[in-house]
C-alpha cells in the first residue's frame, strides 16, 4: 500500500467533521478527508449494492469504483445533494448500466444455496438468543431476500433505496433522477408484488 | 373494488412511509381508530415493511477503503502519468502540426504551380532563350519540346490567336513583290525602316484600321514582344514551326542584338515580312507620314522636317541595313527623339548594305552585333538580326 492511502486510512479515526469541510479538503487533493466519506458510507453503499447485485465479490467491486469515480468527480458536484445521495447514485448508476450493458454482474438468486453470502461481510444479530427464533428470523430473510431479487431492477432499487436505505421519495428521486410520484408509484408496485409473494409468511 | 384497494394501500403506505402532509394523515389516523379492518391492513404492511428492514446489514469487507484509495491513488498516478506524457510529448504533437501545415501549404503551392505551368514555362523558355547559346531548330518532324508545347499553350489562348490572327490577315495582304523586293533591294530595306519608324510614330498608328504589324521601338521588351509577333506569324504563315528559343534578344552596350535560328528561307521570310509590312504601312499611310518619319540618318528617300510638322512627339526611327559579309540583317532602332531633335542632328552614317537578302540567308552564323553609330545625341539601338540555317 502506498503511504499516501495509508495516510489516509489512519485518517478513519480522526473524529467525524462537518460534510463540507470534509468536501472542501477533498477538493484540495486531501486523500485523508475522503477516507473519512468512505468510512461514513462505506457499509451502507456496500449494502446496498449487495442487495441489488446478491454478490459479495461484484458488491464489493462495484462499491468500490463507485468510490473511485466520486473522487475523480468531485470537482464536478455542486452540492445541490448531499455528498451520500450523490455516491449513492453513481453506485446505483454504475451496477444497473452495467448490468444492462454486459451483464458482467451476475445476480445470483438467493433462493439457491448461499455460498456466495459471506458471514463475516454480515452483522449477526446477537441479541437473537433463542435458536429456534434465530433459525425462523433468518429462514424470513432468505425468503424476503429472494423476493426481493425476483423483482425487476426498477423496483427493486426503489425498495432497497426505501426500505433498506430509509431513504425518503425525495432522495430516492434524486438517486434515480425521478420525479416524486413515479417514485411513489414504484414502490407501491414493487411492494405489492412482494407482499404477493409473501405473504403466506406475513 | 380493486382500484380502492390499491389507493387504500397507497395512502397505508405513504402513511407507514411518513410522507403524508399532516391534513391527510390526521385523517387517516381517524379512520384507522374507527376502522378495525383498515387497522389489520395496516399491521400487514408494516409486517412486510418491518421484513424489509430487519435484513441483516452486511458490512464493507475489511481494509476497504484502503483498497478505494490505493485505487484512486493509482488512478490520479495514471492521470499523472499521462499528463506527464501528454507534456513530454506535447512538443512533438506541436512539432507535427506544424508540419502538416507546412505540407498543406506546400501541396498547395504545387498544384497552383502546376495549375500555372504553362505560363511559367514560358517564362523559363524566354529566360533560356536570352541566356543560353542557340539551340539546333527542331525538325518539323521531331517531337514537341517542352518550349513548343508552351508555344502551343499561348497560341491557344484567345487573345493571343486574335492578335495572331491579325498579324497573319497582315501578312496576307502584304505584297510579295514588296517582300521581293525588300530581300533583294538595299534602298527598299532602308525604306521599310524608315516606314517602320513611320509606323511606330505615325498617328494613323492609333487609327484601328492601320495594322499594328511591325512596332519598333527603343524599348527593348516592346521591341521583342512586336519580333515575336511577326515570327510567330511567319511561322503560322509558312507552316513551319517555330519554337520559343529560335531567336535571342541580348542587350549588348547600347545595342540589341536579335539572333534568329532557323533555316535560311524561313528566315528570309521574316525579314522580308518585316520589310513588307511595314512597307505596305507606309505605303497606306501615304507620302505625309514617310517624309514627317524619314530621318536624315536614314538612306534613301528622306524628307526634312518643316516647322509646320516640328512637332513634340515620339519619333523612333528604324533602319534595316543587310551586312555585306556576314549576312547579319542590321536593324538600327533609335531611341525616341522629337522632331526637334532630328532638326538639330545632322545625318548619321549607317552603313549601307549592298548585299542582296538572298546572300544573307545563306551566310554563316554571326552572333556579335555591330555596333552603329548613333543617329542622334542619344544611343541608338541597334537590332541584329543573325541567320543560322537549319544545316548548322
Amino acid at each position: 500500500m502506498s503511504s499516501l492511502a495509508s495516510g489516509a486510512a489512519r485518517g478513519l479515526a480522526e473524529p467525524a467533521i462537518d460534510e463540507a469541510q470534509l468536501l472542501q479538503r477533498c477538493r484540495r487533493g486531501d486523500m485523508t478527508a475522503f477516507a473519512q466519506f468512505i468510512a461514513r458510507y462505506q457499509d451502507r453503499i456496500y449494502n446496498a449494492l449487495l442487495r441489488l447485485c446478491g454478490n459479495t465479490h461484484d458488491a464489493e467491486e462495484l462499491s468500490q469504483e463507485a468510490f473511485v469515480k466520486a473522487y475523480e468527480g468531485l470537482s464536478g458536484f455542486r452540492a445541490d445533494s448531499g455528498f451520500y445521495t450523490w455516491v449513492f447514485r453513481i453506485a446505483v448508476n454504475l451496477t444497473l448500466s452495467r448490468r444492462r450493458r454486459a451483464q458482467k454482474v451476475k445476480f445470483h438468486s438467493l433462493d439457491a444455496p448461499a455460498g456466495e453470502q459471506s458471514s463475516e461481510h454480515t452483522l449477526s444479530d446477537a441479541r437473537q438468543a433463542d435458536p429456534a427464533e434465530a433459525a425462523s428470523r433468518n429462514d424470513l430473510h432468505q425468503h424476503v431476500l429472494a423476493a426481493l431479487a425476483g423483482l425487476d431492477d426498477e423496483y427493486k432499487v426503489v425498495v432497497v433505496l426505501r426500505d433498506l436505505e430509509g431513504m425518503d421519495y425525495h432522495q430516492i428521486g434524486q438517486v434515480l433522477a425521478l420525479p416524486p410520484g413515479t417514485v411513489k408509484s414504484r414502490l407501491f408496485r414493487a411492494r405489492s408484488m412482494l407482499q404477493q409473494k409473501l405473504g403466506h409468511l406475513l | 373494488m380493486a382500484d380502492s384497494q390499491d389507493k387504500l394501500d397507497q395512502r397505508l403506505w405513504e402513511y407507514l412511509d411518513d410522507a403524508l402532509e399532516a391534513k391527510p394523515r390526521l385523517a387517516l389516523e381517524r379512520e384507522l381508530q374507527s376502522n378495525p379492518a383498515l387497522r389489520q391492513r395496516l399491521e400487514k404492511l408494516s409486517v412486510l415493511r418491518g421484513a424489509l428492514a430487519d435484513l441483516p446489514k452486511a458490512s464493507a469487507p475489511a481494509n476497504f477503503a484502503q483498497r478505494v484509495l490505493e485505487q484512486a491513488e493509482r488512478h490520479g498516478l495514471l492521470e499523472d502519468s499521462e499528463h506527464h506524457q501528454h507534456e513530454r510529448f506535447g512538443w512533438l504533437s506541436k512539432l507535427a502540426t506544424a508540419a502538416a501545415v507546412v505540407l498543406v501549404i506546400g501541396l498547395g503551392a504545387v498544384i497552383f504551380h502546376m495549375l500555372h505551368r504553362s505560363s511559367y514555362m514560358d517564362r523559363i523558355a524566354q529566360h533560356e532563350s536570352k541566356y543560353r547559346p542557340p539551340m539546333e531548330w527542331p525538325a518539323a518532324t521531331a517531337p514537341a519540346s517542352a518550349p513548343e508545347v508552351a508555344l502551343a499553350e499561348r497560341t491557344k489562348k484567345p487573345e493571343l490567336a486574335k492578335e495572331l490572327a491579325r498579324v497573319e490577315s497582315t501578312l496576307s495582304a502584304a505584297p510579295a513583290a514588296l517582300a521581293e523586293k525588300a530581300a533583294t533591294s538595299t534602298n527598299a530595306i532602308a525604306d521599310v525602316a524608315v516606314a517602320g519608324a513611320a509606323l511606330k510614330s505615325s498617328p494613323a498608328q492609333d487609327d484601328e484600321s492601320e495594322p499594328p504589324v511591325l512596332i519598333v521601338t527603343s524599348d527593348p521588351r516592346e521591341t521583342q514582344r512586336d519580333v515575336e509577333q511577326v515570327l510567330y506569324a511567319n511561322a503560322f504563315a509558312s507552316g513551319h514551326k517555330l519554337a520559343m528559343n529560335s531567336y535571342v534578344i541580348e542587350q549588348a552596350g547600347s545595342s540589341q542584338l536579335i539572333r534568329v535560328r532557323g533555316d535560311s528561307q524561313q528566315v528570309q521570310n521574316v525579314v522580308s515580312q518585316l520589310a513588307g509590312l511595314a512597307q505596305a504601312n507606309q505605303q497606306a499611310r501615304g507620302g505625309q507620314s514617310r517624309g514627317a518619319a524619314a530621318a536624315p540618318a536614314m538612306p534613301g528617300p528622306t524628307a526634312t522636317p518643316t516647322a509646320s510638322n516640328a512637332i513634340e512627339r515620339p519619333m523612333p526611327r528604324v533602319m534595316v541595313q543587310q551586312a555585306q559579309t556576314d549576312g547579319r540583317l542590321i536593324v538600327v532602332n533609335t531611341p525616341r527623339r522629337t522632331e526637334k531633335d532630328m532638326k538639330q542632328t545632322s545625318a548619321p552614317s549607317t552603313v549601307p548594305a549592298s548585299q542582296p537578302m538572298a546572300m544573307a540567308a545563306s551566310a554563316p552564323v554571326v552572333t556579335t552585333a555591330s555596333p552603329t553609330p548613333a543617329t542622334t545625341s542619344q544611343a541608338a539601338r541597334q537590332l541584329v538580326i543573325t541567320i543560322q540555317p537549319e544545316e548548322q
